[in-house]
């Protein structure tokens, strides 16, 4: 017990401008990754076309350029630049906050079974035709990993005593790979040899076949779960020494958990009903985040955010001109960059 | 702020861990919780700082149902302190102690510089306000006990209740935070292990096979015939020469056979 009597500082409060620094050069970093995904690829487009034509689009500003160029940009560079975007800071926020409540580094959101069921989902539609052609791939994709992700989460439930988090590991292990054998089932059974090629592509992430149509989905989404991502950041930083500790300081554990995993789920089952599952990214970016700014959340939600959506665009550019001629699964790209990566953080953190 | 258990029951697959506790602490008590490994101590302990729902039986803390309460209003009230709770991440001291803040915080109030002066508080009464930088996995056992207290204390609780905070640390530092929790004005109920250490208790409760078999002053409560029966092992009382307080002795129960052997020999 300290026996001086230190009066309580009164600090005049003024608002300090530096704190914008970091969220404007990560805004301005996401604008400057989707501007080179707009700029790079088979053919090469200038910035100041890339400019004119969002201008001639969005303000008729009738400036006069290469139809076939403006068709490219914004048919199809754009909209998968921001649904890149949009995944990238999505799947690595629902890594964070996985790997805060299930207190797992190697927790990804992969691990609550989310796409191995859209898998299943995918290639019920896709190849044994469910639905009977009423019911689009995505959409398989979307049921199949709630349905994945509700499996889980009642086996998790189930089996749960006082360790719950642990569990929900567990029985994530346990869904991933029965939804995993019925996918190898069903195109084992009936799919032909390019319908295999072409599920595979599908299997490790494929931007090829966004359109506008997804970015009015994807987009806000990312935006809004981010969001209510952030403001639970001071509970997540809760968490740090478990259920019960974060019980302890007056965190309502089971509401938190149950609204953010949800979130999660929700999150990337609507991500890989889009673009397929794109490994890596929730795993690695919120360790790479850590390493920049730390383990408190406010600082490591958004940063996280920013990190997986420049991270993704690069790895869809990538992914476009790496070999000429032909797309690569853009699932290749990042556990190419994601797995070497990911070994240098567990290096760098046992120092 | 007065903290009161009628009955509290809970089991744990048929087997009863805690069954029909009662105990009434009163305001600015420190009240000790002794009793042998799998008594119940911590279960008990669970279900006062409301983090276990008591199968039967009500935790009222000032004449209010815990489960009436929010566990924010709960954690604004009372503070517990685990066992050794652990972390992976890579965090730092005053990280740590900030995390006692959260149930003042909210989207409408955010940190101000009065939460930064608690936290400041905190840390200078269990001494670590110099290593608030440091990261938790340098710190020892010791200095990772006080970093919880300081936690618990920036909550600013009434009631504060920790379970064996001196297990498994150095001999300096059980006995500097056990002069800490002995300081404090607060209503403390501490579960121990050392019965030397419950001599600092204001009243103790002993458990027993999940029951509270006794309630009394150290003075009442550890006496060598009683504490025979609860813990199976031979005690003696010693008085320090240096004080003139008096200490228990403990042998095993066939080693104190043995010395009585070799009496009649």
């Amino acid at each position: 017990m300290t026996t001086t009597v230190e009066t309580e500082p009164v600090i005049q409060k003024t608002f300090d401008w530096s704190r914008l620094y970091w969220p404007l050069a990560g805004i301005v970093a996401i604008f400057a990754a989707i501007l080179a995904g707009l700029m790079i690829g088979e053919t090469q487009i200038s910035a100041i076309t890339a400019f004119k034509t969002i201008a001639n689009k969005m303000w008729s500003a009738g400036y006069d350029i290469d139809l076939i160029d403006q068709g490219i940009l914004w048919e199809y560079r754009l909209p998968r630049a921001i649904v890149a975007a949009s995944c990238g800071a999505a799947l690595a926020v629902s890594g964070v906050v996985l790997q805060a409540l299930l207190r797992n580094a190697l927790a990804d959101p992969y691990i609550l079974g989310l796409s191995a069921g859209a898998s299943t989902g995918a290639v019920l539609v896709s190849i044994a035709g469910f639905g009977a052609g009423a019911i689009s791939m995505s959409t398989g994709a979307f049921g199949g990993a709630i349905i994945a992700f509700i499996i889980v989460a009642g086996l998790a439930k189930l089996a749960s005593g006082r360790g719950g988090a642990a569990q929900f590991v567990l029985a994530g292990i346990a869904g991933s790979q029965l939804f995993n054998a019925l996918t190898s089932f069903i195109i084992a059974k009936s799919a032909s040899a390019d319908q295999a090629r072409g599920i595979m592509f599908w299997l490790l992430g494929n931007l090829s076949g966004v359109r506008w149509f997804d970015v009015v989905t994807a987009a806000p989404v990312a935006l809004l779960g981010v969001f209510i991502v952030f403001l639970h950041a001071r509970s997540l930083d809760a968490f740090t020494f478990g259920t019960d500790a974060a019980a302890s300081v007056g965190v309502a554990i089971r509401r938190v958990q149950i609204t953010l995993i949800s979130i999660t789920a929700l999150l990337t089952a609507i991500m890989v009903s889009i673009v397929g599952s794109i490994g890596f990214v929730g795993l690695v970016i919120p360790h790479a985040a850590r390493y920049l700014v730390g383990v408190r959340h406010k600082a490591l939600i958004p940063t996280a955010a920013i990190i997986g959506a420049v991270f993704l665009v690069l790895a869809d550019i990538v992914a476009r001109v790496i070999i000429p001629g032909q797309v690569l699964p853009i699932g290749v790209v990042t556990a190419l960059v994601g797995a070497p990566a990911f070994a240098i953080i567990l290096i760098k953190g046992q120092r | 702020m007065k903290l009161e258990a009628q009955n509290l029951t809970w089991s744990a697959r048929q087997l009863p861990i805690v069954s029909d506790v009662s105990v009434s602490i009163k305001s600015g008590e420190m009240f000790g919780l002794i009793g042998p490994n799998g008594s119940g101590k911590s279960t008990l302990m669970r279900m006062l700082a409301g983090l276990s729902k008591p199968q039967k039986g009500v935790v009222e803390l000032d004449g209010i149902s815990l489960k009436q309460t929010s566990r924010r209003q709960i954690a604004q009230k009372l503070a517990f302190v685990e066992q050794q709770a652990e972390t992976q991440d890579l965090i730092k001291v005053r990280d740590a102690v900030e995390l006692g803040r959260t149930c003042w915080l909210s989207a409408i109030s955010p940190w101000s510089a009065h939460d930064t002066y608690i936290v400041d508080t905190a840390l200078r009464s269990v001494d670590m306000y110099h290593m608030a930088n440091r990261s938790w996995h340098t710190l020892s056992g010791g200095e990772r006990q006080r970093v919880h207290i300081a936690r618990a204390l920036a909550q600013e609780p009434s009631v504060l209740l920790l379970d064996e905070p001196t297990n498994h640390l150095d001999i300096s530092y059980q006995v500097s935070i056990l002069d800490l929790v002995t300081q404090l004005d607060t209503t403390t109920v501490v579960a121990l292990h050392d019965l030397n250490q419950a001599f600092k208790c204001d009243r103790i409760g002993v458990m027993q096979a999940g029951k509270m078999i006794a309630i009394g002053t150290p003075e009442e409560i550890l006496k060598p015939k009683f504490l025979e029966e609860v813990f199976g092992v031979c005690v003696h009382t010693l008085i320090d020469p240096n004080n003139g307080k008096t200490v228990l002795s403990f042998h095993s129960v066939s080693s104190g056979r043995e010395h009585n052997m070799r009496q009649v020999i």
